[in-house]
């Protein structure tokens, strides 16, 4: 069974390397082996695995920045040749000033490592939605340059890669407030038209507070007529952002689930973060 | 001090921070606050989601700048494919090259894509603001930026420009130059396969005769960006994962010794609607919804408090002045907003 690839991706501030974070810990808590990554190298997902424990912290695989380029270059040069090649100004330089080269070197490496047999869950803490799209879009545009070499072969099974749903699915984050949500809905049609699994919509910022529908009713009934104090402003607000989360619900992904703020404030955030991934687990595993 | 002392003689506003906290948000209200001052202004934003173009009631247009109504406010999208097919003509005169160079399907392909082309193409726009045609038209240019990485890719851009145009090797890569670099080639040639690489080539031969005018438009505007008319405001939110990022941020354009003015953090209040004073009816039919409403608000508070404080310290620590202001989901950029900044205003 080749290991699946979960990229979290969304709306910047939505949560997603919580999300991503939980995931891991509650997977690894569930025996299985994951790899916890980002694709960015501004250091975020790294600083957040501080804060926990250090027990309980995961190893976190930084693939960016020349790093992948070494990496790309050692797995398909010849050894003498990718040492040198490695080194050269010329790719060094081009690799820095051109676009999408790093972006291949990263997709290159997820499509190996996931074929790794002592693997069973690679998670990406990714970026925000449009760069994800565009990142999915590059082994179609580089196929397009009628790319041969090692590059074209290694594209085409990207490509069949991320059109594995049982090998790579997206998950989304994203905030129960209507222009967040529009991006939400875009980036979904987007995964769509590129026949890409998408798995859970996370509605990150809802509450725990039950109130039942009569609680509520009134909650509304007052608001008609009285002028509200801050707290009741907060809780009404509360309420139309849990009822936004149920009414747009998965948004064209598999399996929508709403969760609340978690406080990094809390007395144990790691523990917070194991049960908050243990509840995404279950939604994660729907597909659309 | 208000928001417009501290950026008081600025000729150029770069406005940088984490993803989700508001930045093309707060740009868009320094802009409009340097607008009413009087200052023509330039508002050059990232933003995907023509969120900003919405709010500021302009039709967003990525070929041309659009203009506000009432202020001397223009709005212009730093999308990189039409900027720099807007561009072009200016950087490149001949329409023969130009024609050679839109023909290259290298060029085609990734003029829209991903951050760096966003980067030279904010920079070619800078240029032609602060030095080139543009000059002279506007007082102050505020520079949205992609979240994070984005700004540091725009600093980094004029060097990496210059090394692309100074660099022998990308000569012989071009097959303008000598013998030496065969390894480059060879290797590159393995890799791609020959169609791309001969593309590649083609594509840099193309542009070979103007590299020095990019690497040298870049070089000014990156010297321009340490200049003292300068200003670099970094915004976030006073959640912990944001003040980690613009602490980051923060000391990444200290090691490329770019100066930070000041922090703007928004240390939300409430979502929604502005504050009402009266209080809460005692009907006991109401107390589940009141015991709610009064653990959500606790929560509120203490979430502001604690953003406040770190705001705070994240300013002190970073020893810029600072500006707290309150944020409105319903009321994005309008007079709460521009309001608060400008009346909550306290330096450290």
């Amino acid at each position: 069974m080749p290991a699946a690839i979960h990229l979290i991706t969304g709306k910047g501030g939505t949560g997603r390397t919580t999300t991503a974070i939980a995931t891991t810990l509650a997977l690894r808590d569930a025996g299985a082996r994951v790899m916890l990554l980002s694709l960015s190298d501004d250091g975020g997902l790294e600083r957040a695995v501080d804060e926990l424990e250090p027990a309980a912290r995961p190893p976190v695989i930084v693939l960016a920045g020349h790093g992948a380029l070494e990496a790309f270059l050692t797995e398909h040069l010849p050894a003498r040749v990718s040492r040198r090649a490695a080194r050269h100004p010329v790719l060094a330089t081009l690799f820095r000033a051109a676009p999408g080269t790093e972006e291949i070197t990263q997709l290159d490496a997820l499509e190996r490592w996931s074929r790794r047999t002592d693997l069973d869950h690679l998670v990406i803490d990714g970026e925000a939605s449009g760069h994800t799209l565009l990142w999915l879009d590059l082994p179609r545009v580089f196929g397009s340059l009628r790319a041969g070499g090692v590059l074209g072969p290694r594209l085409t099974q990207i490509a069949a890669m991320v059109r594995d749903p049982r090998r790579f699915v997206v998950h989304a984050t994203s905030s129960p407030s209507a222009w967040v949500a529009a991006e939400t809905r875009a980036l979904a049609e987007g995964l769509t038209s590129r026949g890409v699994a998408r798995g859970a919509m996370v509605w990150t910022e809802t509450t725990d507070v039950s109130l039942d529908a009569s609680a509520v009713a009134a909650l509304e009934a007052r608001s008609q007529h009285d002028p509200m104090s801050e707290d009741l402003r907060h809780l009404r607000v509360a309420v139309a952002r849990d009822a936004a989360a149920r009414q747009w619900g998965a948004l064209g992904f598999g399996h929508a689930i709403a969760v609340p703020w978690i406080d990094r404030h809390e007395a144990d955030w790691g523990a917070a973060l194991l049960d908050r991934g243990r509840r995404l687990l279950p939604a994660m595993a729907a597909r659309a | 001090m208000s928001l417009l002392d501290h950026i008081e003689g600025a000729r150029w506003i770069v406005v940088a921070g984490p993803g989700g906290v508001g930045k093309t948000t707060t740009a868009a209200c320094i802009a409009v606050a340097c607008a009413r001052a009087g200052r023509r202004t330039l508002a050059l934003t990232v933003d995907p989601a023509r969120r900003l173009a919405d709010a500021l009631g302009v039709t967003p247009s990525t070929s041309h700048d659009v203009a506000v109504e009432g202020l001397p406010l223009t709005v212009a999208m730093l999308e990189s494919e039409a900027t720099f097919r807007a561009l072009l003509p200016r950087m490149i005169e001949s329409a023969e090259a130009r024609q050679h160079i839109e023909a290259n399907r290298v060029y085609q392909r990734f003029l829209g894509s991903l951050a760096r082309t966003h980067a030279y193409a904010s920079l070619e726009r800078l240029h032609d603001v602060l030095f080139g045609e543009g000059a002279g038209t506007f007082d102050v240019v505020v520079l949205d930026t992609p979240p994070m990485r984005g700004l540091l890719d725009l600093f980094d851009a004029p060097r990496a420009l210059a090394a692309l145009a100074g660099s022998r090797a990308v000569d012989v890569l071009s097959g303008r130059g000598g013998i030496s670099g065969r390894l480059a080639r060879a290797s590159l040639g393995m890799l791609t396969g020959p169609e791309l690489a001969e593309e590649l080539a083609r594509f840099l031969d193309a542009f070979a005769p103007f590299r020095a005018g990019f690497a040298a438009r870049a070089s000014a505007v990156a010297s321009a960006q340490r200049a003292p008319d300068v200003r670099t405001v970094l915004v976030t939110n006073g959640e912990p994962m944001r003040i980690a990022d613009a602490r980051a941020l923060g000391a990444a354009l200290e090691a490329r010794t770019i100066p930070r003015h000041l922090l703007i953090g928004s240390a939300v209040i409430g979502r929604n609607t502005p504050a009402w004073p009266i209080p809460p009816s005692t009907d006991a039919s109401a107390r589940p919804i009141l015991e709610a409403a009064h653990r959500l608000g606790e929560r509120a508070r203490m979430r502001q408090e604690q953003a406040t404080r770190a705001l705070r310290d994240l300013a002190a620590s970073m020893e810029l002045p600072c500006v707290v202001t309150a944020r409105s989901e319903t009321d994005p950029i309008g007079v709460a907003m521009l309001d608060a900044l400008a009346a909550t205003a306290r330096a450290l």
